[in-house]
Parts: structure tokens; sequence; C-alpha cells
């Protein structure tokens, strides 16, 4: 029994250090894909959300909260300046979860994993706007949100449809390992 | 067999969801259309966080130097009526990509008479005034 619990550890740890760096991977992919597209600021896919998306209905609130703080860390190391950009997407990834987990929770049947992504998606920009707006005390650069979020819908629809289709895939219905799956549960 | 009906891409509530963000996120941008100040001064302010480095005229061509220390520096050029983010220090340079702002274009920019580069702190507003 010790041995079955100590491997399941190492192993959700090996898994959640996967999916963090598949994580940060995406989003530095995409920042340089979106530098190249000159998209306007705050434009972008999100595909690191797929992550996030992932452990939200494969693995629970708990390891999604975990995932979301290693990649903001991460990505905080990774970039120049630790600090900045560390609020930036502390701001932006952690209201964006919190928004995810009550909108499953609330929605249980009735919204899917697309709903879920479309919330993700614009509360993501919305907090990384307030704390842009927190840095730089500027309330006027707010309006901007309005923007942000008609393109943050539609890539949150995207990065829904593309969440759905991974977790379809990799999930293992019926599996004992209580980390692997929630059967086949309806996304 | 029922697996493999052809389920829709999203439910109603998502759809609703979906509808409700683009219906704030469209009245908002209305709002702003309609309710900000809308006409531009002729002067742009360059901040530094949330402090005023230098109010200028877009009638005079110049370039402004804003040297933070620590290999921290932006330069904002003003040429024929209009202000931009010539060059930056910083690693994303979504600031220069932003272009111009002059005192016809604005309305039509996504950031409006906004130039963002957050991670050297430094912003530009062309500064704008109720008519009347």
């Amino acid at each position: 029994m010790k041995q079955t619990s100590s491997r399941l550890t190492t192993q959700r740890m090996t898994r959640l250090a996967l999916l963090a760096a598949a994580a940060v991977v995406l989003g530095y992919i995409e920042g340089i894909l979106s530098a190249f597209m000159l998209l306007p600021p705050g434009i972008k896919l999100g595909l690191a959300n797929t992550v996030l998306l992932y452990s939200i209905y494969l693995l629970g609130p708990g390891y999604s909260v975990i995932l979301m703080l290693l990649k903001v860390i991460l990505t905080g190391f990774m970039s120049g300046n630790l600090a900045s950009a560390f609020f930036y997407s502390m701001g932006g990834g952690a209201l964006s979860l919190l928004m995810m987990l009550l909108t499953r929770s609330i929605g249980r049947e009735s919204v899917s994993i697309v709903g879920v992504s479309v919330v993700g998606a614009v509360f993501h920009n919305v907090g990384q706007l307030l704390v842009a707006a927190l840095i730089l005390r500027t309330p006027g650069l707010m309006f901007y949100i309005f923007p942000l979020m008609i393109a943050a819908v539609v890539t949150g629809v995207i990065t829904g449809l593309a969440g759905r289709q991974i977790v379809r895939v990799l999930r293992i219905p019926g599996s004992s390992d209580p980390f692997q799956a929630k059967g086949g549960e309806e996304l | 067999m029922a697996e493999n009906e052809k389920k829709p891409l999203m439910k109603k509530r998502d759809l609703f969801i979906v509808a409700a963000l683009l219906l704030v996120a469209v009245a908002g941008m209305a709002a702003v259309k309609f309710l900000s100040p809308n006409t531009a001064t002729g002067s742009a302010k360059i901040y530094v966080g949330s402090y005023v480095y230098k109010e200028v005229s877009l009638g005079e061509d110049q370039v402004i130097e804003i040297d933070q220390g620590n290999d921290i520096v932006n330069h904002v050029e003003i040429k024929d009526g209009a202000i931009y983010m010539s060059d930056s220090t910083c690693p994303d340079q979504q600031c220069v990509g932003q272009g111009e702002i002059s005192m016809d274009n604005y309305e039509q920019r996504v950031l409006r008479n906004w130039i963002v580069c957050l991670p050297n702190q430094v912003t530009v507003e062309l500064t704008l005034e109720d008519e009347g």
C-alpha cells in the first residue's frame, strides 16, 4: 500500500512537471508568434490555457492552482524583468483560474468546457489589465478591456474546442488511478 | 451508439456566456466612444509609471529620450504631427509596434490615444478634451 501511494506521488509529480513545462513552452511559443504577427498588446491565442483546462477537468482544483503558480513563476524567471512580468501573469492567471473553477462548479451540467475556456480567457485579460492599471496607476487605460474581451471570446472558443479534444484523448475512462480520469464525464 | 451521435460544439449556456460577454464588450466600446472626451488638444503627456515625465506639443518635431537608468531607455519621437515610440529597450517591443498617434487617427486605433510600454512602464497619452 505504502509503495503504491509513493509510486503515485512520483507519478503525480512527474505529470505536474510535464504539464507545467508544456504550459510554459506553449506560452513562450505564443509570445514569439504574437510579437511576430504584431497583434495589439494583450491579444493572444492562450494555448497554455488548454493545459489548465486539462487539469481542471482531470486533476481537480488543487492541482490546477499548483500548475497555475508553477507556470506563472517559471514564466517570470524566463522573462528579463521578473517583477513586472510576474505580477501581470499572476493577476491574469489567478483571476482566470478562479473564474474557470467557479464557472465549472456553478455550471456543472449546463456549461461545457468551451464556456469555461471563454470565461478563463476573458478574465485572464481582465486580471492582467487590472494589474497593469494598478502598477501604472493610469485608470484611463481600462477602456482597453472592451476590445480585449471581444478577442478573448474568440480565442476562448478556439482553445476550449482544442481543450475538449485534448481531454478526450488523454483521459482514461474507468481508470483506477484517481489522478488519471474521472470516468467518461461529459465535456 | 449514443456516443457516436454528433454533439453540438457548444451548449446553450455556453452560447449565453459568449453572447453576454460580447454584449458587455460592444456596449463598453460604444460608451467609450460616445462618453470619452472627443477633441484632441494637440499635446501629449509622456508618463513614467504614474508620473508625468514631460508634456509635449505635436506641432514641434523632436526626439525625447526617457532614460530610467539600469539600461532602461525609451525614445519617443514627434514628426509631422504624429507621436510614436521609435525605440525601446523592452524585450517585447510591443510599444514600437503600436505605431503612431496623430490628431486624426486616434479614434481608429485599438489603443486609441495611448501608446503603452508595460515592461518599461512608459506610456504616451494624446491629451483629449471635451468640446466647449
